[in-house]
């Protein structure tokens, strides 16, 4: 035999100590500790595994009850009863469309008011502008109109219905079966709690507002 | 604390020395529960005890109290049943298996009762009123237990309940594994899978990710378990290594790391002292060995911690020193502590078993590895190369590194890397080619 060249990679598939030594299985090793097949970047090449770092971050020396040794540990999921959805909470990227709809008649688009524009569709089958709102609510207009709110959460889509009920009394419903209520408060313009509908008794929200054009406080009481 | 759009609250609870003491993910040290259980410590200072999360509560058994700690109010108290009465033995012992399982709390393992279990009513681990209800009988979710159900005993030691899904869970016993399909207090049948292996006591058990469950068996195996079928050893690779271990002087824990995608195998002496530990590679079905520089950081207890951000989804294990730690990807280090590692590769023999030579190697390591060191075990057999000292060795650094000449000759040849830090492999090139003529296969 001639010199030649071996490749040779990490045994992938661990320890086999249960063969005789010149019939180790290929890709199993006689010896392996504190290595791993996937490395810490989760590659599949082989490493060092990874090392221990105290639960509160690498350097704490926070002790359960001294040197004594730790009988147990356990973990338990709960609801925060005190829980307030703002921006690291429920509710983030809050996008808002509105269209109006097709009963009573719609207004006059773009509906303005002061520095508000809310968009609306141009026809009664509801093909929702996605062209965010701009501005400031400031009364919400005149007349009737349905505003959808899509909100976005965790990657799930909530799309709340809300009509203005009357001029200068613009109070949004949740229908029957959504599961969100919320009220939103602007210096000029107020949304009301539900006047009609359904919601869920899980869900009352004290108070909210505009942050910018996107985003609302609400308050999650909890289950 | 750790804000979540879910408003949930995720709390690690331990206890050491009988003191219960929690934290919130985020939280940068542990608190303290409020006592009011009528002992003090609430819960023995030195017994085995678990804990199971029953209705925002987490209910604790040690053998000789019942307590349960409310993380909502950061109180810990007794644990009294508010229709009949939790199960003791005739020396007031009590439970020390704790599990839930279709919303009910399961006990077992009273040391004056250890053939029995015991369930509460669904949704409600205060009640164990076992007296039948008023006509038509009891309902689905009446508690109920081996001495008040059809279904009785199951003939031997329990050491582990695990429950599989809402219809299915196993009884691990001393040297036998029973099925106990649907609620007993609605037909639920206890069936045997097998008389011939049994469950190390406590939670020498986990579940994947895909339901398997796996355990360590009372003669040293580790098996997955899937219902319906028989237990299957996944660690035949390794018996040699599991052969002599004590189960009545170390406690064995297993979980999952969902991270690393494996199981731990944690075997560490109840009176401490050097071990090695196990983790089972999931993706591959390979088993590596573990060993902790400091002897005081080999766990006693784990659990998973599922926390919001990355180094809050973990699992945590508790250890003799009194700290919590986690394995950290990013730390080259045991709390401080060098990591030193050694893989010994597959042998490199020649067809016809003759002598070889080494003359060169060439070590790739990830861009982002620390320093290794090669080397070249050489013997006449694997054995004896096995158990000799490294022939040639060198150091490669991270990245593509120089070809090392080497001359080491034998009939058998391992490559082996030693570290003491964090490193990532890719290849290496050894050249070997034939021994002399003279030597090729003598037996010298």
């Amino acid at each position: 035999m001639d010199k030649e060249p071996r490749i040779v990679t990490f045994p992938l598939f661990g320890l086999d100590v249960s063969q005789g030594p010149f019939v180790q299985r290929a890709g199993t090793s006689p010896l392996a500790i504190n290595v791993r097949a996937y490395d810490v970047g989760l590659r599949r090449r082989g490493g060092s595994r990874p090392g221990l770092t105290p639960f509160f971050g690498a350097g704490s020396t926070e002790q359960v009850n001294g040197f004594n040794k730790i009988q147990s540990l356990s973990c338990i999921v709960t609801a925060d009863q005190a829980a307030t959805f703002d921006s690291q909470s429920l509710i983030v990227n809050f996008d808002v469309h509105y269209s109006e709809s097709d009963n009573p008649p719609p207004r006059d688009s773009p509906i303005t008011s002061n520095a508000l524009t809310w968009y609306r569709n141009t026809s009664p089958t509801r093909e929702y502008v996605t062209e965010p709102v701009v501005g400031t609510p400031d009364g919400g207009g005149t007349g009737r109109g349905t505003a959808r709110f899509k909100i976005s959460t965790d990657g799930v889509d909530v799309i709340l219905d809300c009509s203005f009920i009357s001029a200068g009394f613009p109070g949004p419903y949740v229908p029957s079966g959504n599961p969100i209520d919320f009220t939103m408060t602007q210096a000029a313009a107020t949304f009301f709690n539900p006047m009609i509908g359904g919601m869920s008794s899980n869900w009352t929200v004290v108070s909210g507002s505009f942050i910018g054009n996107y985003f609302f406080n609400c308050y999650y009481p909890g289950p | 604390m750790q804000l979540s759009e879910s408003g949930r609250v995720v709390t690690a609870v331990a206890v050491s020395d009988g003191v219960l003491k929690y934290c919130n993910a985020g939280d940068t040290a542990w608190t303290e529960a409020t006592n009011s259980s009528s002992t003090t410590p609430p819960l023995d200072d030195t017994a085995l005890n678990f804990g199971s999360p029953c209705n925002g509560e987490l209910w604790y058994v040690d053998g000789y109290n019942y307590r349960r700690f409310n993380p909502s109010t950061g109180t810990v108290s007794d644990w009294t049943a508010t229709a009949g009465s939790l199960p003791v033995d005739g020396d007031s012992r009590v439970a020390r298996i704790i599990e839930t399982w279709r919303g009910r709390i399961v006990l077992a393992g009273i040391i004056g009762a250890p053939y029995a279990w015991y369930m509460s009513r669904v949704g409600d681990p205060t009640d164990f009123e076992y007296a039948p209800a008023t006509p038509p009988g009891p309902a689905p979710d009446d508690p109920i237990s081996s001495a008040t159900g059809p279904q009785g005993i199951v003939g031997d030691v329990v050491t582990a309940f695990i429950p599989f899904t809402d219809d299915i869970a196993f009884f691990g016993c001393s040297h036998s594994l029973y099925m106990l399909k649907g609620d007993p207090q609605d037909n639920g049948q206890i069936s045997l899978v097998t008389d011939q292996i049994g469950i190390a006591f406590g939670r020498a058990w986990c579940k994947g990710p895909d339901g398997t469950i796996y355990f360590f068996s009372n003669r040293c195996g580790i098996y997955s378990l899937v219902p319906g079928g028989q237990p299957q050893l996944i660690s035949a690779a390794i018996d040699q290594l599991l052969v002599n271990i004590n189960t009545g002087t170390n406690r064995v824990s297993m979980a999952w790391d969902e991270r690393f995608r494996g199981i731990h195998i944690w075997i560490t002496p109840i009176a401490g002292g050097a071990t090695q530990h196990l983790f089972f590679e999931s993706r591959t079905n390979g088993f590596v060995q573990e060993e902790y520089d400091n002897e005081l950081h080999n766990p006693l207890c784990c659990c998973q911690f599922d926390g919001n951000t990355p180094e809050d989804r973990v699992v945590l294990i508790g250890s003799f020193d009194g700290v919590v730690r986690f394995l950290d990807p990013n730390s080259a280090t045991d709390d401080g502590r060098t990591i030193f590692s050694t893989v010994v590769f597959s042998p490199i023999l020649s067809p016809g078993l003759d002598e070889m030579v080494v003359t060169e190697i060439q070590g790739v390591l990830g861009s982002d590895s620390g320093p290794v060191t090669w080397g070249i075990l050489a013997g006449r057999t694997c054995e004896e190369a096995l158990a000799q000292d490294v022939q040639a060795s060198g150091e490669w650094e991270g990245g593509r590194n120089y070809t090392d000449f080497a001359n080491v000759r034998s009939h058998v040849l391992y490559p082996q890397i030693t570290a003491e830090g964090q490193w990532r492999f890719e290849e290496m090139r050894i050249v070997v080619g034939l021994g002399g003529p003279k030597t090729a296969k003598g037996k010298e």
